[in-house]
């Protein structure tokens, strides 16, 4: 049988690449979870981030980082397996209850998260947190919203147009 | 510490919309309000054909515009919404016009004298989202009965993001004087109706009730039954009567 031709690296070792982040943290991590980026995935392909090299993220922070990683590890068997057609039930329950708790952060975190992702290309991810977000925002009014995400106190412009705004479609602060 | 500011570029945001549910347009409504950069996103044409891809359903039925018979007196307001959003313009113009026809986000009304301003009435076309009134120039026709359809003019569009563009009204009637029956079309873009055109005998059902109608010494033609049309792709259809039987135009082409 002939030899497998991805590069997995020599006997059986899974292949490994080096990240390193902003505040230039190295993370070592498997080939095939960092490939869950489509961005990483290109240079990967090219050989690169291999032994002293690294690749440098200078957009994403280490804790963002370990997060995003922490996210790859865990989809990346089910990715191999091209969205994972074979799974068990329980495989996908496990994936599932996993995504429910891995975004079960503070929004702060959330927007790094999703910032990364965005740039990093990692799918899956953008859309886990995007859709959290937009759970978090469902049926709120525009200052519930506000206030959940976090942010700052309307500037005295800001303030007036939604005075405005609240006078023409009081329904929707309600 | 406080927390820091939202910093999400449009794209990000987009991709949060993208999952707010489409079965109630309040969602988008609400976040619109939220900041400037959040309605920028979320009025781009673009995200809106985005949304209804992502979501695969068409644009969000606001309610339903009733055409009553009223005996005496005015009817009441006729927009039954269906949705929690209430009518965004407070006081559509209904008081005196007639609802005929409804398509791709537009009204077409036959508006009565106060709105007409000449003590006579016009055709009206009203955007129930912008309050936006488009008064239509007479028909050069002498109407007798009439129907007609307001429909988008882009050809082979699938009005998922058209909302607010050029559009036609096509006007089908029996003419007042010669019987026939008689169409035009109407452009936003140069603000003039067509030169009305009659139906032929190359209209099958037409020329064929006609004959009927001319072998038994009638008085009448096949006329135009004055109800709504039926928009099919690029093509507009009307019903033709004659005695008890009905046919339809034939495709009239919207775009001349």
């Amino acid at each position: 049988m002939a030899a497998p031709e991805s590069g997995d690296g020599n006997n059986g070792a899974a292949r490994m690449v080096t990240l390193i982040s902003s505040d230039n943290t190295r993370f070592e991590v498997e080939a095939a979870a960092a490939s869950l980026s489509q961005t990483l995935q290109l240079t990967i392909l090219d050989g690169g981030g291999g032994g002293g090299d690294g690749i440098p993220l200078p957009n994403v922070d280490s804790a963002t980082l370990s997060k995003v990683l922490e996210y790859c590890i865990k989809h990346a068997p089910a990715a191999a397996n091209g969205g994972a057609p074979n799974a068990t039930a329980v495989d996908r329950a496990e994936l599932e209850r996993f995504d429910n708790e891995f975004v079960n952060i503070d929004q702060s975190v959330l927007y790094s998260l999703i910032m990364a992702a965005h740039n990093l290309e990692i799918e899956g991810l953008q859309s886990l947190v995007a859709k959290k977000v937009a759970d978090m925002i469902k049926g709120k009014s525009p200052m519930e919203i506000r206030r959940t995400l976090g942010f700052p106190d309307p500037t005295p412009e800001e303030q007036a147009e939604m005075n405005a705004h609240m006078l023409e479609y009081g329904w929707a602060y309600e | 510490m406080a927390p820091p500011p939202l910093e999400l570029i449009d794209d990000v945001t987009a991709e949060i919309f993208l999952r707010l549910p489409p079965d109630e347009p309040e969602h988008l409504f609400r976040a619109s309000l939220v900041c400037k950069p959040w309605l920028r996103v979320i009025s781009d044409p673009d995200f809106r054909r985005r949304y209804r891809a992502f979501h695969r359903t068409p644009p969000a039925l606001l309610g339903f515009l009733q055409r009553r018979q009223v005996l005496e007196g005015p009817p009441a307001p006729r927009l039954t919404t269906t949705t929690t959003v209430p009518p965004l313009i407070p006081n559509p113009p209904f008081r005196d016009a007639d609802a005929l026809d409804c398509h791709h986000g537009r009204v077409l009304l036959r508006a009565d004298a106060a709105d007409a301003g000449d003590g006579d009435w016009c055709f009206m076309v009203w955007d129930p989202l912008t309050g936006e009134k488009h008064r239509l120039p007479e028909v050069d026709i002498d109407i007798l009965v009439y129907s007609a359809a307001v429909v988008c003019a882009v050809r082979g569009c699938d009005h998922l993001d058209c909302h607010g563009g050029p559009f036609r009204v096509v006007f089908v009637a029996t003419d007042d004087v010669d019987r026939l029956v008689k169409a035009c079309v109407y452009s936003s873009e140069t603000g003039v109706w067509s030169t009305p055109v009659s139906l032929g005998d190359d209209c099958e059902v037409y020329a064929q009730h006609k004959q009927d109608a001319i072998s038994i010494q009638s008085y009448h033609l096949p006329y135009v039954q004055p109800r709504r049309g039926a928009v099919i792709g690029d093509e507009t259809y009307f019903t033709l009567r004659w005695a008890n039987a009905i046919g339809t135009t034939g495709p009239i082409i919207a775009y001349l």
